[in-house]
């Protein structure tokens, strides 16, 4: 800048309209308005950009602190803000809008600016709300023809009888409390093209059953931790363990973490090719680890990659592998704080026949004296396939010193192996480097 | 394509004539090049008017780093970004201009939310200190009324 003391004009100024509104798009509502006073250039730009964005904190984020009538006072002169902008606003479209309410005092005014910008065509919209008392959404917000994306933070979902979002192609719900158990299920039954469903469920859901049935979904997370600090609440839980169905024929990617759930239904996901799996058995288990491997496992026979992470009680015995004809990378890894379930590896191993990639990550924390038993014959993909192999957080305990010694005697077309072992003081480099190898052309690399 | 360029490679031409030979992944990163090379109406040299040599290439050098880091780790990527685009005035309203022009997404959105940045939580006067230089500055700081400049067009 300073190359341009004295010669400077105001060059930004003077970009057409579209690009300084393309500008103003990226900031705040509040920061975006507050243009106007620039110069008569800036006064009316930002009455025709599309993107929305309010937060009422930013108005004072000293909120807390203030006297009753000093509250009623900044209340209201967002409400005024609000207000002004929607009128104002002459965008054909609203493409983003996004509303972020953390102060009480103007809740029974959010569902009337979420239905303005219903009105006016939104394409994006988010609703996050902090109060204690959530917010209800305008039943507007359910036929919109235009909205494409919308996400809602801690809301409180009470679906009318009739849902229809033609365009809604990414669902995003975080902590939202449903009326009842089928809330959701209504609202999915309305989204016909919808692509993306991202759920973080709330640490009190107490719903029983999570249903989702959608034929046009590719991408699905569930995310869903319980906060056992909180147990008083949880004691009206029926007996029955909660139960999560999924019914997707087109889906693509499914990301589960979720510590409480009881039963995994899958059905129909022979489209799915990735599948990262974050599972253990919750305190409040009703149903067998082994059986709960199965039922989480047959659902996914097609996966190319699948990344599982169980802390289940390891070496369950009652439970079957399918067949997993498609897939080529494994990653298993403890969840929590357990580590390689030996014998999950080894069943992994002879149910995968075309596996090229495996990649195990230890437990540096894990102090368990485990035995490793080999499959009985050397399953095929060892023998055909496997080419690359990553162990992560390698620790040198026997059972891991036992495992990749097996691999690497057993691997015959293995081309690199990778151990990361940067968690290791005293490192066993020589005795892994002579280790027998059943590839000739075995590359060791360690990492320390 | 000529015998001594390599296959998959564009020559971008300057407005001030000086050529660029940049593969033809990269030079699909605008939007407007992308067009024409899917019409198969681009011959073995595009002319890109209404941008220099010395902006093309600065577009050249965005687009080459984007299409190589694919792979690279995105906070890395967002480092180059937040260095590439801390640019004068001068050079800033060049880019956007043609990055707007030529229709490359990646930069001219890079290169709003620079400017954004620059408007994000600051007050009018500092706001105009940015866009001014120091010009503005001294003015501002001998006494004169701010009313005045609040409703007055700086061109």
């Amino acid at each position: 800048m300073d190359s341009d003391i004295g010669k400077s004009e105001d060059r930004i100024s003077k970009l057409p309209d579209a690009l300084l509104c393309h500008i103003l798009s990226f900031l705040s509502t509040k920061n975006a308005v507050g243009t106007s006073i620039l110069s008569t250039r800036w006064h009316n730009l930002w009455t025709s950009v599309p993107n929305l964005d309010f937060d009422d904190n930013e108005f004072f984020c000293e909120y807390a602190r203030l006297s009753e009538e000093r509250k009623i006072e900044v209340d209201s002169s967002f409400q005024y803000f609000m207000n002004r902008v929607l009128l104002l606003s002459d965008a054909p479209c609203f493409h983003k809008f996004h509303i972020k309410v953390r102060n009480p005092g103007h809740l029974d005014l959010v569902d009337t600016w979420i239905s303005a910008a219903i009105e006016r065509n939104v394409q994006e919209l988010e609703l996050r709300d902090d109060v204690e008392t959530n917010v209800k959404l305008p039943h507007t917000i359910f036929t919109s023809k235009t909205l494409v994306v919308l996400t809602l933070w801690e809301a409180f979902l009470d679906v009318p009888g009739s849902v229809w979002l033609p365009s809604l192609k990414s669902l995003n719900l975080h902590s939202v409390k449903y009326e009842n158990e089928d809330s959701l299920l209504k609202l999915l039954s309305g989204c016909p093209v919808l692509e993306n469903l991202y759920m973080v469920r709330w640490i009190l859901d107490t719903l029983q059953v999570l249903n989702i049935s959608v034929p046009t979904l590719k991408h699905l997370t569930v995310i869903w931790y319980r906060d056992y600090f909180q147990d008083e609440d949880l004691e009206d839980l029926d007996d029955q363990g909660c139960k999560l169905v999924v019914d997707a024929p087109q889906l693509e990617h499914i990301y589960l973490s979720d510590y409480c759930t009881d039963e995994f239904l899958f059905r129909n996901l022979q489209s799915l090719s990735k599948a990262s799996l974050f599972v253990g058995s919750s305190d409040l288990s009703f149903i067998d680890d082994g059986l709960r491997i199965y039922r989480l496992l047959s659902g996914i026979p097609n996966v190319k990659f699948l990344d599982a992470h169980f802390s289940f009680q390891t070496d369950v015995d009652d439970y079957m592998l399918p067949t997993f004809r498609n897939l080529t990378e494994l990653k298993l890894g403890g969840g929590g704080d357990d580590s390689w379930n030996l014998k999950l590896l080894s069943d992994f191993l002879q149910c995968s026949p075309n596996l090229e990639t495996l990649i195990l990550e230890g437990n540096v924390l894990d102090t368990s004296d485990k035995s490793w038993n080999p499959p009985q014959e050397v399953p095929s993909c060892l023998l055909l396939h496997l080419k690359k192999i990553r162990i992560q957080k390698f620790s040198g305990k026997n059972y891991e010193l036992r495992v990749i010694g097996y691999l690497l005697k057993n691997a015959k077309v293995l081309k690199k192996m990778t151990i990361d072992s940067q968690n290791l003081d005293d490192c066993c480099c020589g005795e892994l480097a002579e280790l027998p190898r059943g590839s000739k052309t075995c590359q060791l690399n360690l990492l320390l | 394509m000529s015998s001594s360029l390599e296959k998959n490679m564009l020559i971008l031409r300057s407005s001030d004539g000086e050529e660029f030979i940049v593969p033809e992944v990269v030079a699909v990163m605008s939007k407007a090049i992308k067009n024409m090379v899917e019409d198969e109406c681009a011959s073995n040299t595009i002319p890109v008017p209404n941008v220099d040599a010395n902006i093309l290439a600065m577009v050249i050098e965005f687009c080459k780093k984007h299409d190589e880091s694919e792979a690279e780790a995105a906070s890395d990527l967002k480092t180059f970004d937040s260095e590439f685009v801390n640019r004068g005035q001068e050079a800033l309203y060049d880019l956007i201009t043609a990055a707007n022009f030529r229709d490359v997404k990646e930069l001219l959105d890079a290169l709003c939310q620079n400017v954004a940045e620059m408007i994000k939580g600051k007050s009018v006067h500092h706001i105009r200190i940015q866009f001014l230089g120091y010009q503005l500055f001294e003015i501002l700081t001998s006494n004169f009324i701010w009313n005045i400049w609040c409703d007055r067009d700086f061109d």
